[in-house]
């Protein structure tokens, strides 16, 4: 195997294992349907069935705390009704909306170690995000986003130790969880937010991957590998059919996503051409892979497979470079072509297909009757 | 035969058996009893559901290749009926004396099981010393051969019972196609001829494939096939997911068909001259692929779940009672995969390694046309699909014509 060939294996293995490191948590996102986490039909509605093993009352372990967050309290016209009804169903409950203000006053309170990470999101979602780890973490209790509005009261969502939302494709979403104060979970998310904020100038991407639901999605997939997750320190997983949209859902949701941009809704775009993804992902290694390959049969076909040839190269480009620098202050001089060697001219190539001179060799056709070594006249 | 012919015989067998498989993968319910009630499959325990039937089609797939051994020697047979008299001549000087070469002696399968030219009376010797070096060599090519085709199988079955049969089929020639057309490439194995011009085809041809799978969305959505929710903006898909599992799961299971095809050509066809009678190759190499077949069948027999067996009908899916599921099944292994194997065999030899990539982007474009076909008013048309199956067909020929330079015909 050729040496030029090895060190292009040996830099794309490189490579694969890089990414495939980097994206490992994103990889096993994939293949996790959470299923094994779910909460089940009979925990969050129990029958009054006496065989029933769900049928006994489960300690309320989450606080009985409702937070939302906004910017102020001037919530827009489309989410009052649903707000209010989060409200009305759930009188026993606290409800706190944690506004910038107040939010930017916790975080300086009793978590001053991350203020400057936090004044330094460079979009305000990315705070609202984190205020909303950071307050679980802290209280305890269900956040709501300001689009969910409440169908039923959530004291079953209560009894376990902590909870969130799985989305569509896949992974989890930040949009509704709980959690009881100072759950290991939640301690872990609110440890990470430092570590990725990261810019990825995308909005989009960067939304997601600082603070959002790809963020989370990442730190529970690594807290299901590294942690104990059973018992008090679960982490359960609300089911799509539990959360909205089914006689039985929590939730209902309006109109929201407001941080959303023009590169958002190419992301939703994408979504509806899911095949189309994958297949773009496969024609790029193609590309990158195919296109190193016809690089590399050129280098070794052609002029550049000669060492010596190569050098020379280098050094009469140096040295046209120089002469250009040269001759740029003195015009008489720019006028003069620059020379170039007789192999550039014949690209490398032998001369005539009959002949065995090597194209490195200087060459004068005296076929051309060249005026400075014979004349045949 | 021609290669033109052989290459259609690939492509249509290719589409049939996709679409057979995925009509078994995608059956719901089954009409059960005297009056034809329904059954739901998933219903009845865990031996009709999509994990074992995936195993079980994936073994059926591994059986049918048993019957390439004696589909190679009907072939063989009944060759002389399609081959033209100039070809048949051919073939009649090539073997001269020697025509007695294709009766069954020259193809035993341990004739050839020694890869490397020896004596005759080596090859007699080594033929009574059936557990010799040479056989533990053959035998482990042919695991290794076998435990990749598994991966293939098992991921592209896999696929059909999560995403469509069109899907399933684009995502997966796409993948063969790349990852065979690159590493022939840098194993050697395809000549290095136009390399930069080939690319740009290619390039064009995969572009062309990209605009056929996002047109296809679109398509599927002026259908009625998914719809949009107005209020979210998010596709109204409750298998998206599903989908996005597929295409990645078929997708990086397809490639593991690169190591298999620089193996298969570099220990079962590397050997093989011109002079060579073509029917006794096509033997020997079915014999090849049977034993990977039993190999594969025997690795395969710990993750089969449950047989059905006769003192306990309750516990036989419904699925394997049903006449269409055999029906289906059957079809899929006389029309599809048996006609797809004896034409990749024969085209492999008849043509350059690298000409075989284009069945792969044929059986794309026939795919969609067998779509069409099968569900006429349900498929909507747009003019960048067109665009992009013109892309595809331009490059196609092209392709046919450049990477089929100097095959020869026996």
């Amino acid at each position: 195997m050729k040496k030029e060939l090895k060190f292009l294996i040996i830099a794309n293995v490189v490579l694969l294992f890089s990414i495939i490191h980097y994206t490992f948590d994103l990889l096993t996102l994939c293949i996790d349907d959470a299923s094994k986490d779910a909460l089940l039909d009979e925990e969050l509605n129990p029958v009054k069935d006496p065989n029933s093993k769900f049928n006994e009352t489960h300690p309320q372990l989450i606080p009985k705390i409702i937070h939302q967050t906004y910017k102020t309290e001037n919530i827009p016209e489309q989410w009052v009704k649903g707000r209010q009804k989060c409200v009305d169903l759930h009188p026993d409950y606290t409800y706190i909306l944690w506004t910038d203000e107040m939010a930017e006053n916790f975080i300086k309170e009793k978590y001053s170690w991350f203020l400057d990470t936090f004044k330094g999101y460079e979009y305000p979602i990315e705070r609202a995000d984190a205020i909303r780890y950071f307050v679980l973490s802290h209280y305890g209790g269900i956040y709501i986003d300001l689009d969910d509005g409440c169908e039923r009261r959530l004291d079953s969502l209560l009894t376990v130790p902590a909870f969130l939302r799985k989305t569509s494709p896949t992974g989890v979403s930040n949009d509704v969880m709980g959690s009881v104060p100072r759950h290991p979970f939640f301690l872990k998310v609110i440890k990470s937010l430092k570590h990725y904020n990261k810019n990825w100038y995308v909005p989009y991407m960067t939304i997601m991957g600082s603070t959002g639901p790809l963020f989370i999605s990442v730190i529970w997939k690594q807290y299901k590998r590294w942690s104990n997750t059973a018992g008090d320190d679960a982490v359960r997983i609300l089911q799509p059919a539990d959360y909205k949209m089914h006689t039985n859902s929590f939730f209902s949701i309006s109109k929201g996503s407001s941080w959303h941009t023009g590169d958002a809704n190419f992301m939703k775009v994408l979504e509806n051409h899911i095949l189309s993804c994958v297949v773009t992902g496969f024609i790029f290694g193609f590309f990158i892979l195919y296109g190193e390959f016809t690089f590399y049969s050129w280098l070794c076909s052609g002029p550049f497979n000669n060492k010596r040839y190569i050098i020379q190269w280098l050094s009469d480009k140096l040295k046209l470079l120089w002469s250009k620098i040269i001759s740029s202050s003195d015009e008489d001089l720019e006028k003069t072509p620059a020379p170039l060697r007789y192999e550039y001219n014949s690209k490398g190539k032998r001369l005539r297909k009959d002949s065995n001179i090597p194209y490195d060799s200087i060459f004068i056709d005296i076929e051309k009757n060249h005026p400075e070594f014979t004349d045949l006249s | 035969m021609s290669t033109t012919l052989l290459w259609f015989s690939s492509v249509i067998g290719y589409v049939i058996q996709t679409k057979c498989l995925s009509n078994i993968q995608s059956r719901k319910e089954v009409p059960v009893g005297a009056n034809s009630t329904v059954a739901t499959p998933e219903a009845n325990g865990d031996n009709g559901n999509n994990g074992s039937l995936t195993f079980y089609l994936t073994f059926m797939y591994f059986a049918s290749w048993l019957l390439l051994v004696p589909a190679s020697r009907l072939w063989k047979n009944m060759r002389p009926m399609f081959i033209s008299d100039s070809e048949s001549n051919r073939t009649l000087e090539l073997n001269g004396t020697n025509t007695e070469s294709v009766m069954d002696d020259d193809v035993d399968t341990f004739s050839h099981v020694l890869d490397d030219p020896q004596p005759r009376i080596a090859i007699q010797q080594q033929k009574q010393k059936i557990i010799s070096v040479a056989s533990m060599k053959y035998l482990a090519k042919l695991t290794v051969l076998a435990s990749i085709m598994i991966v293939a199988n098992l991921t592209y079955n896999l696929a059909l019972s999560l995403s469509p049969a069109f899907d399933v089929a684009l995502i997966q020639n796409t993948a063969i196609f790349e990852i065979v057309t690159l590493l022939y490439g840098v194993c050697g194995i395809s000549r290095k001829n136009y390399v930069f011009r080939n690319f740009l085809i290619m390039m064009n041809a995969v572009i062309g494939i990209l605009i056929i799978s996002y047109t296809k969305a679109t398509c599927d959505m002026l259908a009625g096939k998914l719809s949009v929710n107005p209020n979210t903006g998010e596709l109204t898909d409750p298998f998206l997911f599903d989908r996005l599992k597929g295409a990645l799961i078929c997708g990086l299971g397809a490639l593991v068909m690169g190591p298999f095809a620089v193996l298969w050509n570099r220990w079962f066809c590397s050997n093989i001259s011109k002079n060579d009678n073509s029917a006794v190759v096509l033997v020997k190499q079915s014999t090849h692929l049977a034993l990977i077949g039993v190999i594969g069948m025997i690795m395969l027999l710990p993750f089969i779940p449950k047989f059905p067996s006769r003192g306990s009908l309750e516990s036989i899916s419904l699925l394997y009672n049903d006449k269409s599921f055999w029906f289906s099944l059957l079809g899929a292994i006389f029309f599809g995969t048996l006609p797809n194997l004896v034409s990749v065999l024969e085209l492999n030899r008849k043509a350059p390694a690298e000409y075989l990539t284009t069945c792969n982007l044929g059986a794309i474009i026939f795919m969609g046309l067998a779509e069409w076909i099968c569900e006429p008013t349900q498929t909507t048309i747009v003019r960048w699909e067109v665009i992009g199956y013109i892309m595809l067909t331009v490059s196609l020929l092209v392709l046919s014509v450049t990477l089929g330079e100097g095959k020869y015909h026996h």
